[in-house]
């Protein structure tokens, strides 16, 4: 089966949310990225490839240069599912207190 | 945020100003069920609604055009106070299925509601976590959910001090 890089696995990791922190400042060539962390250059390159596949960033070349550059869609995107999905419980739970509202009123004794 | 309270998995908290034995009952028969659950503007067929430990709800939601199978399986019940079960989406014919996500979400989702009564007012409590999931899917839902709960600011305020900082 083939395994999915989807955008939610890309941004649960805590150096590719650094990364793309670096990035959305000003487009940055993969050695540039990895002279800010202590790990590897092939460890710092495989991440800028898991976020490229995902799109959260973009490739660029000037000249013998590649550069990355951060892309905003991608993450409105991530923002607008991670809101669908928080706005589905809460129009459940709006829905549920109407229904509540609405068996109480009927099943008020007379007074 | 610090990275050791993830994995908390999802949870709502939200107040009802009805006494916890009728909010719980709203979850028990299908009538009730078919009244409320899903969002509104969505339809909600029950197929099949069994309420009891092992028992089965099997559902169909109609919202934008789109039809939706879900299944719950009834895990613990104690009635008022607790209800568990196991959310799934599912096919027509109540088998297990992929979410309609674009993204590798878990097929299922354990789900425990907690009802806590005060002078009339009913406190629901939901929190949910993956089961059976893969790591893969297990680490979409929880940064699903950790951006969530977050309201999403998460990264944006992490983005935005970074910035600050970087400019000063």
């Amino acid at each position: 089966m083939e395994v999915r890089r989807d955008v939610f696995q890309a941004i649960a990791d805590p150096t590719r949310r650094a990364i793309l922190a670096l990035v959305a400042l000003q487009a940055m060539t993969p050695g540039a990225i990895a002279g800010n962390f202590n790990s590897t250059r092939q460890t710092i390159s495989k991440h800028i490839q898991i976020l490229t596949e995902c799109e959260l960033l973009k490739q660029t070349q000037s000249g013998r240069e590649i550069y990355y550059h951060f892309n905003p869609n991608k993450i409105k995107e991530v923002a607008d599912w991670v809101n669908e999905y928080s706005r589905f419980w809460n129009e459940q739970f709006d829905s549920l207190d109407k229904y509540l509202t609405k068996v109480q009123s009927n099943n008020k004794p007379k007074k | 945020m610090t990275p050791n309270d993830k994995h908390e998995g999802l949870k709502i908290v939200r107040e009802f100003n009805a006494p916890k034995t009728l909010v719980f009952d709203a979850f028990s028969t299908a009538e009730a069920f078919a009244e409320w659950w899903g969002p509104a503007e969505t339809p909600v067929t029950v197929e099949h609604f069994d309420f009891k430990q092992g028992g089965k709800a099997h559902y169909k939601m109609e919202g934008n055009g789109q039809i939706m199978w879900g299944v719950l399986n009834f895990k613990n019940i104690v009635r008022p106070d607790l209800l568990e079960y196991v959310s799934s989406f599912s096919d027509e014919t109540g088998k297990i299925c992929k979410s309609p996500f674009p993204f590798d979400f878990p097929l299922e989702i354990f789900n425990r509601l907690t009802f806590e009564e005060n002078n009339g007012i009913t406190t629901l409590t939901l929190s949910g976590h993956p089961i059976n999931a893969t790591a893969e899917q297990e680490a979409t839902y929880n940064s699903m959910i950790e951006n969530m709960n977050q309201g999403f600011a998460g990264m944006l305020d992490q983005l935005e001090s970074y910035l600050t900082k970087a400019q000063q």
